[in-house]
């Protein structure tokens, strides 16, 4: 180490241990500082000092996207409960009847997966409306690959749900809730666990505009 | 766009500094700038940390200049203060100087 290279291990934590990565600016800054005669007991403090930063905003970034999506998953199932009842009444069973098979199946599942994606997406734009910054930043289509993203997700979490329902079902058989507030108060585990694929799809719908924020809006990380 | 909340005292500090710097508002020297008048280090990660949230609220914005060997290749960044950032560092002054006009008794004992 002399003062052309600053210390190696500080170094490299900057560059590989930031959470969200630290800004080139930021370290072209400590490294002419240190070039400029600083000793290397301020560099190390400095960088633990950007290290501290970047942990105290990834865990205000991701707590935040975590327990909105927690939150909002927890009105997943009043959500189906309602889609459900919807269908009820306008006899959706019966009108599926005159359509002709394979189609009255598969637009029954495209109906069903539109109304569970319709409800994640809700909850995303709801959690981006006061991020309208990072929303713009971020653009239509990185957006709207987050919430594609989102549906495959969906898709593959619910399968494994099936399948755990399948091969475990003396684990996962409670007595239905018969009310819309009852499901959302409902913490029977199989409740929990068929909420599960609406927050893992809920956080990958999210994940574009967390990371976006955790990065900075305009900060080149490279 | 910018809200009407007030800056804190270490953004209000930095926005003071970039304004003071004009076209050489960059990391080192607003840090430079923050030491020699409060007296002691200024870590350069929460400047940037706070003009990122300035520029987040639009009260900074800022560009970046030509990489330069002696920062290893790395570019810096310069950083304006915006219309919307004059009128809240402004406002934040107003607000600052009439409570301490309020406070007599305790300015004839700093004095």
């Amino acid at each position: 180490m002399n003062r052309d290279h600053p210390p190696t291990i500080p170094t490299w934590i900057l560059e590989h241990c930031t959470p969200g990565g630290s800004d080139s600016a930021l370290r072209g800054d400590l490294l002419e500082e240190f070039r400029g005669g600083r000793s290397v007991a301020w560099y190390w403090r400095q960088t633990l000092a950007v290290l501290a930063l970047g942990c105290r905003r990834a865990v205000r970034v991701y707590g935040a996207a975590l327990l909105f999506a927690a939150l909002w998953s927890m009105l997943a199932p009043a959500w189906l409960h309602l889609v459900s009842e919807l269908r009820l009444r306008m006899d959706f069973a019966g009108q599926m009847r005159q359509i002709d098979w394979p189609w009255s199946n598969l637009f029954d599942l495209s109906l069903s997966l539109a109304s569970v994606m319709f409800f994640i997406w809700a909850g995303a734009v709801l959690y981006l409306l006061p991020q309208l910054g990072i929303a713009r930043s971020l653009g239509l289509g990185r957006l709207s690959r987050g919430f594609l993203w989102s549906t495959q997700m969906f898709i593959s979490a619910y399968g494994a749900l099936v399948l755990l329902l399948v091969l475990f079902p003396t684990h996962f058989a409670g007595p239905p809730t018969l009310t819309a507030f009852g499901e959302i108060t409902d913490f029977r585990a199989d409740s929990l666990v068929r909420r599960i694929p609406f927050l893992l799809t809920l956080l990958c719908a999210l994940w574009p505009a967390t990371r976006r924020a955790m990065m900075g809006c305009n900060r080149t990380a490279a | 766009m910018a809200d009407r909340s007030y800056l804190g005292e270490f953004e209000l500090m930095i926005l003071l500094a970039v304004l003071q710097l004009g076209e050489e508002a960059y990391g080192v020297p607003i840090a430079r700038l923050l030491e020699a008048h409060r007296g002691r280090d200024v870590s350069i990660g929460s400047v940037y940390a706070a003009l990122e949230r300035m520029e987040t609220k639009g009260l900074v914005s800022s560009s970046l200049g030509d990489p330069t060997p002696e920062r290893g290749g790395k570019a810096k960044r310069y950083f304006q203060v915006t219309d919307a950032g004059l009128r809240q560092a402004h406002e934040t002054r107003k607000v600052l100087t009439s409570l301490w006009h309020q406070l007599p008794a305790l300015k004839r004992r700093c004095a």
